[in-house]
């Protein structure tokens, strides 16, 4: 098979076929910073630095996709969150100081512009400097910070929030987690116009690992399809990725309709492939941790024949589970990209499902 | 005569108000506190715990009964100073440098506290110094650190580098926890042990002490 640029590759996937290659597209912006030598304080202000750092990588690299993510922070920061920046980690919020110290506050907050609200018009910036640069053969994830259940955990402090769950009115609840859904999805439909190929959201705070599955399905689900629907409605995919443990809500995730569906290492990718619809990308899922940073490159390889054994490379997208740091081994950075082509070529994806 | 299991109850439940109002009437009726403690409030952390570790309770119940038995406790704590000492063990617990992640961190302090211990919550992005301070300064039995990086992580190497460097090792078990930890890492950086829950923790700070 012809060889296919990085874009054409990713764009195959999406539309439900088998490109040369699987692609790889790793979650690794804060390995973009440190590779293209940048402290995370010189880009997380600055768009068009943040996407210096991931031309200078992909170039290095050369894996296929370019996710651009500066921080959990920024989209609860345009709407008023107090924001800790330091100098070399990515921002947090500051949830000692929490926007809504009543929930109530909810009705009185505004609708960011993402063009004038904090750094909201910095990782558009990036997302429109990388695709002028390279994304004729890179496809680009601008991703729209986090989902609205994350969000609102970000803005009432979560541990507050947690226990709102079980105690405050659930009407409430709901109208905060769906001004949350609005704020994002502004940021989200702002990506498509910036010229994102796929825009997404995290949504960690709804996952299993603090929240129940009944939880998740009672407040976070709906919010997420909502949005789901009104930014691939707006002409964009749409990925969400919550970290952790989501073995018993794959199945929910996939039911929003989303575009793609990004899956940490704890999941069993095999049964991942079997809940999610069929058109949905499986993107996933080596773990960032170990092998990637405390492994080998040959546990590297390792990792990667398994996941793509496990998939047989079905709709999928090659990646790591959750963020990747930046304290990656390059070595194992490079393992992890030429296992993804060595295992995920078409010849070698053909011969695994012959065996089905 | 109260009705003590509403102790129980209401901590497992994770309601405040009862937790409470049982607790005053408790000491009204100059119940033993130390029953308190060991009878009703511990079991309960126990029961929460072990419903946690089960995957039938998740974080906003575990934070509703923590909430419950601090509520509870700092009732009883005035009436126990003086007497021998009710607590099994003494921990310091932490996130590491760089890291400002805290709800593992706090629930594994809430079930400790729970479940018996004297915990002493350094809060996060805590320095190498400022945990060996702490561990001397209070004794402690058990050190735990908690990370959700991979980038500082290793940081828990620089704790426990610097424990040596103080001939502090030997006199404090280290309890490593965290997302991107395993048992592998755990036992490469020196821990004494890793816990991938808040039960867990407590069953085996409880060990460490036994064996102590």
């Amino acid at each position: 098979m012809k060889k296919m640029t990085s874009l054409e590759r990713c764009m195959t996937v999406l539309n439900g076929d088998m490109p040369d290659t699987l692609p790889v597209v790793p979650q690794s912006f804060m390995l973009a910073v440190e590779t293209a030598g940048f402290k995370i304080s010189e880009v997380n202000k600055n768009g068009k630095k943040m996407a210096q750092a991931h031309i200078i990588s992909q170039a290095k690299y050369g894996y296929d996709g370019c996710v651009i993510d500066f921080d959990d922070a920024s989209i609860a920061e345009s709407v008023g969150a107090k924001v800790i920046f330091r100098d070399d980690a990515p921002a947090v919020v500051d949830e000692e100081q929490p926007v809504l110290k009543n929930l109530r506050d909810v009705y009185d907050l505004p609708m960011p512009d993402p063009y004038k609200s904090g750094r909201l018009c910095e990782w558009l910036e990036a997302t429109r400097t990388l695709k002028e640069a390279i994304g004729d053969h890179v496809f680009i994830m601008g991703r729209a910070d986090q989902g609205p259940f994350s969000i609102a955990c970000l803005l009432r402090g979560t541990t507050q929030f947690m226990m709102d769950l079980l105690s405050e009115d659930k009407k409430v609840i709901a109208d905060v987690i769906d001004y949350c859904r609005k704020i994002g999805t502004i940021f989200a439909k702002a990506q498509k116009d910036a010229g994102a190929n796929a825009t997404s959201i995290g949504d960690a705070l709804a996952g299993p690992n603090l929240i129940s599955p009944a939880m998740y399905r009672e407040f976070a689900l709906e919010p997420e399809r909502q949005m789901v629907h009104e930014v691939q409605n707006y002409g964009i995919p749409f990925s969400v990725h919550i970290c952790g443990d989501t073995n018993d809500i794959n199945k929910d995730m996939g039911s929003t309709g989303a575009k793609i569906i990004e899956v940490d290492w704890k999941v069993d990718m095999a049964e991942a492939r079997k809940v999610l619809p069929e058109s949905t990308v499986l993107m996933g899922n080596i773990d960032p941790s170990d092998p990637l940073v405390i492994g080998t490159p040959a546990d590297v390889d390792k990792a990667v024949k398994k996941l793509i054994y496990k998939t047989k490379g079905k709709n999928m997208f090659v990646s790591s589970g959750c963020a990747m740091g930046r304290d990656t081994p390059p070595e194992n950075f490079r393992a992890f990209i030429s296992a993804g082509r060595k295992y995920g070529s078409y010849d070698e994806i053909m011969k695994l499902r012959e065996h089905e | 005569m109260i009705d003590l299991k509403i102790l129980f109850d209401a901590i497992v439940e994770g309601k405040l108000e009862p937790a409470v109002e049982v607790t005053k009437e408790a000491i009204k009726e100059k119940i033993d506190p130390q029953i308190l403690i060991s009878d009703y409030m511990i079991k309960a952390m126990e029961e929460i715990g072990q419903r946690f570790e089960d995957g039938k309770a998740y974080v906003p119940e575990l934070l509703m009964s923590a909430r419950a038995m601090k509520g509870s406790l700092e009732l009883i704590k005035p009436l126990l100073t003086g007497k021998k000492s009710a607590t099994i063990g003494k921990v310091v617990i932490g996130t590491v440098y760089g890291d400002l992640h805290e709800i593992g961190k706090n629930l594994v302090a809430s079930m400790l506290e729970g479940c018996g211990f004297e915990v002493v919550n350094l809060g996060t992005n805590i320095s190498a110094d400022q945990f060996v301070d702490a561990v001397k300064k209070e004794h402690a039995d058990i050190l735990c650190l908690s990370a959700l990086l991979t980038t500082t992580m290793v940081y828990m190497k620089v704790v426990i580098d610097k424990l040596k460097e103080e001939n502090m090792r030997d006199k404090v078990k280290v309890m490593v926890g965290g997302a991107p930890l395993n048992e592998a890492f755990a036992r490469k950086i020196g821990a004494d042990c890793y816990c991938d829950n808040a039960n867990d923790s407590v069953a085996r700070a409880r060990e460490m002490v036994a064996g102590a």
